[in-house]
């Protein structure tokens, strides 16, 4: 994960869209929702709030969570697509 | 939110020696920001100061706080709901490896008193048992403690704890409270009766409305109890040395703790010092005096160590004070044009086993609001308190108020299907109109503002109800069961008024104002103090945006201290939505003096009249000469060098305490869609869409979050939370395992809106909007389930609507029953 110089895209994007409140299941929030992007690098909504079902947040309804994830995973992606495609 | 700029304006004064070095050390520093910083911070949707060490795993709550030498305590805790305590033999556990001490109730006879109870209404008798840190005789809920065993090992001492050996004789008995009005058992033997006080809050006269009515509903309401389960548990950490004590808590009241520390130890206040650490949310549940807290501290005393306590998820289910647990009986008037003229509601609330700091309180506070957004004009409510064995109830998110709209949204759609109307339109019919306010109603406070028919058209806009219905008709023919449900709320926050809460007034001893303190460094760098401290509210965010409106500079050289009492002023810390409309008022008001005496220091040196002053584009200016002017840095550079009007004060930092006039009435209009599975008894939420007026926005980022949080509390309520205590009184539902709080999987994403109708009562024009969310919600769903289920013969359901309730009900309709 980033540091608070260099942020990761999902620390970036949990704090862009106001992911957290309390911060408690921030961490876990947000380790979790990598494990699931490394895994899905284009979720659907649906599949990004099964992916956080293990993971509970009582301040925020999850609204916002979902949301950073989406995000993360749309400036994610974005970076993948630009980058040379790597031919064999 | 810019930055940059090249700090060096012209206009500055050229003091010389001193001051201007101050000013270059400032110019390359805070003041940098000054000259680029927007004039309105208020308002933006700025993303949160607080957030880098939240997301980077760098905040430090109470379990990452740790003392050398420090001894940790487990609590031995009763497994029955009632019982003598015939002996405690903690041979066994003394003898374990790292076992310092146990102590038991009688230990902590030196404590000046029991754990505080802090409403006394005037001419109410409520019966009040003395509640220790450790029971003493008798325990009275699972979960009372009766030891604590001190280690140096975490784990070391949970072991020892279990080997605390406790004999009980068990007493018989009773977790309902209806049944606990009717006799024995009594829980607290000296009062004869389980009842914990009456209280009635009449406003005209019901009976002549029920007289003029032409249709009279009745329902029994049942608010089922809840936990509210913040993610971080409790903890502790008191560390007493050199005759002063620190205590580090997982608190939303420092303060409160503070006072009460100081009482119950018989410690002067000013040795005492409480700091609430980053606190893992609170929901209410942190608005307290807990007896671990106060065992702690007593015991650092007494063994000249630390000592930590963090709770376990089960811990804090059977032991942390739960919410609501009211049964009501409730009647609506209303004449065959849809006119409510009367709303009576007798409440019987259960307050488990003790009065905690606020709890027979709690009811009381819904009574205020009792006829919600409407001119009702006969509103009464009577509220009888209940001892039962189970964990004392307090505030919970709302706290009195979700229970009251519930109450009122949900008998206003009962009385709307029995006169042939739809919910839409009985609600207009009896809004209070936009050119009443400020309205006195019924029950004798002032709404400050509203209007009422704005969110619920800006809701209706939002949701097409024809083309819903005409959706739920096709639906229908398919077998699949959808619902609209309303809910239009209004609120009381914003807790403060001292002339109406406190002693002379409702009757709560700790008054209700908030302070503030500015104080703007050498370099134009601001720290300001809040007695109103966040856990995870956005207090360093929005506070931050306030301040630097009003001083001319960047919010992120704003920074705000909270939740120490042994830094700013004396606070009134944080619940009842009260941050913002009281604790950012002070502030407001606050930075206000010090921007008058930063005029007063640029008049001087730019020969200018005070009142020719204004703060525009990050600098103190001339009206009409906006190059000639002085940022803050730069006042901040003169004042500190004592280049400033003869006579006046050094120094540039002003203190602030606030009491406002009146509460705020936030009100907003939610619409809740659902599917329920007749076959199943599932219930699902496909769409949510909530317009909400909180006065003027002062962070909409912020705002969207408290109410996206605020309604799934309510959702989690309706449709899956339930503490359940078994007759026994064992608590069914003590792990999350068993106690179903919402994930984001049984979620839809939310549709808000906003309007914006500011209050009189601050000059923010703003309201709470902290739990305006819970307030609303439950209602919402509950009128959905039942739209759903009309076809079914549904008429009315209680909460919890959970697939066995709804199945039940489904099939009782079927069988021709009545409501539930």
């Amino acid at each position: 994960m980033g540091s608070e110089e260099q942020l990761h895209p999902l620390q970036e994007a949990f704090w862009n869209d106001h992911g957290l409140q309390c911060g408690y299941c921030t961490p876990g929030m947000i380790m979790a929702a990598a494990a699931f992007l490394a895994d899905n690098i284009n979720p659907t909504e649906q599949e990004v709030r099964h992916a956080l079902e293990g993971n509970l947040c009582r301040c925020t309804g999850y609204h916002n969570i979902v949301k950073a994830v989406m995000d993360a995973a749309k400036s994610k992606s974005a970076t993948i697509e630009q980058q040379p495609e790597v031919t064999a | 939110m810019s930055e940059g700029g090249n700090g060096a304006t012209d206009g500055a004064p050229t003091g010389g020696g001193v001051a201007s070095e101050i000013s270059e050390i400032a110019s390359e520093t805070a003041v940098q920001r000054d000259a680029a910083a927007p004039s309105n911070h208020v308002g933006q949707a700025m993303r949160r100061k607080e957030d880098p060490r939240l997301i980077t795993g760098r905040a430090r709550y109470i379990d990452d706080i740790s003392l050398p030498g420090t001894l940790w305590a487990a609590f031995v805790r009763s497994p029955e709901a009632h019982a003598k305590i015939v002996s405690i033999d903690a041979s066994a556990a003394k003898q374990r490896p790292g076992i310092h001490a146990v102590f038991t109730g009688q230990d902590l006879s030196d404590l000046a008193g029991p754990l505080p109870m802090a409403w006394v209404p005037p001419g109410v008798e409520v019966n009040n048992p003395e509640h220790w840190p450790l029971a003493k005789d008798e325990v009275k809920h699972v979960g009372d403690p009766v030891a604590v065993v001190l280690g140096t090992d975490r784990y070391g001492v949970i072991d020892a704890a279990e080997d605390v050996l406790v004999e009980y004789d068990p007493l018989p008995v009773v977790t309902d409270p209806e049944a606990a009005l009717k006799g024995e058992p009594h829980i607290h033997g000296q009062f004869g009766t389980n009842q914990v006080h009456e209280w009635s809050l009449p406003g005209g006269d019901v009976e002549a409305g029920f007289a003029e009515a032409d249709v009279v509903v009745e329902r029994r309401v049942v608010n089922h109890r809840t936990a509210g389960a913040p993610i971080e548990p409790r903890g502790v950490l008191a560390d007493y040395r050199a005759g002063s004590l620190t205590v580090w808590s997982s608190t939303q009241v420092p303060h409160f703790l503070r006072l009460f520390l100081s009482i119950l130890l018989g410690l002067s206040e000013e040795r005492v010092r409480v700091i609430a650490p980053e606190v893992g949310g609170g929901f209410g549940s942190k608005l307290q005096v807990y007896g671990e807290e106060v065992f702690a501290a007593w015991a650092s005393r007494k063994t000249g160590r630390p000592i930590k306590w963090i709770e376990t998820r089960s811990e804090n289910m059977a032991t942390a004070h739960q919410g609501r647990d009211q049964i009501s009986h409730v009647k609506m008037g209303a004449k065959h044009d849809g006119t409510i003229t009367a709303f009576h509601v007798k409440i019987i609330a259960d307050f488990g086993a003790y009065n905690m700091l606020l709890t027979p309180l709690i009811p009381s506070l819904g009574a205020f609001v009792m006829g919600g957004c409407y001119k009702i004009p006969n509103v009464q409510t009577d509220i009888v308190g209940v001892f039962t064995n189970k964990a004392p109830t307090d505030a919970i998110r709302g706290a009195g108020r979700p229970e009251a709209t519930h109450m009122i949204e949900v008998t206003l759609d009962q009385v709307a299907h029995e006169l042939g109307m739809s919910p839409v339109e009985i609600r207009r019919k009896n809004f209070i109109p936009k050119d009443a306010f400020p309205a006195e109603v019924a029950t004798g406070v002032i709404y400050d503002s509203g209007d009422y028919d704005k969110t619920l058209d800006r809701l209706l806009e939002l949701v097409d109800l024809d083309g819903f219905r005409r959706e739920q008709e096709q639906l229908r023919s398919q077998g699949v069961y959808r619902g609209i449900g309303f809910s239009t709320y209004t609120e009381i926050c914003g807790l403060a008024p001292s002339r109406i809460t406190g002693p002379a007034g409702v009757g709560v001893q700790a008054g209700g104002w908030e302070s503030a303190m500015v104080r703007v460094h050498n370099t134009g760098a601001v720290t300001v103090y809040t007695g109103s401290s966040g856990h995870g509210q956005g207090h360093e965010t929005a506070f931050a945006q306030i301040v630097a409106d009003r001083l001319g500079v960047d919010p992120a050289v704003v920074e705000v201290i909270h939740g120490d009492t042994g830094t700013g002023p004396e606070g009134r810390n944080t619940y009842g939505s009260r941050s913002l409309a009281v604790g950012g008022e002070a502030l407001a008001k606050c930075s206000n003096k010090v921007a008058d005496k930063a005029k007063q220091i640029v008049a001087h040196h730019l020969e200018a009249a005070p009142e020719d002053i204004e703060v525009k584009d990050g600098k103190f200016s001339v009206k009409g000469s906006p190059d000639k002017g002085m940022t803050l840095a730069e006042v901040a550079g003169v004042t500190y060098v004592y280049d400033i009007p003869d006579g006046m004060e050094p120094g540039l930092e002003a203190t602030t305490f606030y009491d406002p006039e009146n509460f705020v009435f936030p009100f907003g209009a939610h619409a809740c869609i659902v599917d329920v599975d007749a076959a199943t008894g599932k219930t699902k939420v496909v769409r949510y869409v909530a317009v909400d007026d909180c006065g003027n926005a002062i962070n909409p980022l912020l705002i969207n979050g408290q109410i996206h949080g605020g309604i799934v509390h309510a959702i989690g309520q309706a449709l899956y939370e339930r503490v359940h205590y078994d007759e026994d009184g064992q608590l069914v539902t003590g792990t999350f395992v068993d106690y179903a709080l919402p994930t984001a999987a049984e979620l839809p994403s939310f549709e808000l809106d906003r309007t914006e109708t500011p209050t009189p009562v601050n000059s923010l024009g703003a309201k709470g909007v902290g739990e305006a969310g819970t307030i609303a919600a439950s209602p919402a769903v509950t009128n959905a389930v039942i739209d759903a289920l009309r076809p079914l013969g549904v008429n009315y359901i209680n909460m919890p609507l959970s697939p066995m309730r709804v199945w039940e009900a489904i099939e009782e309709s079927q069988k021709g029953g009545v409501p539930a």
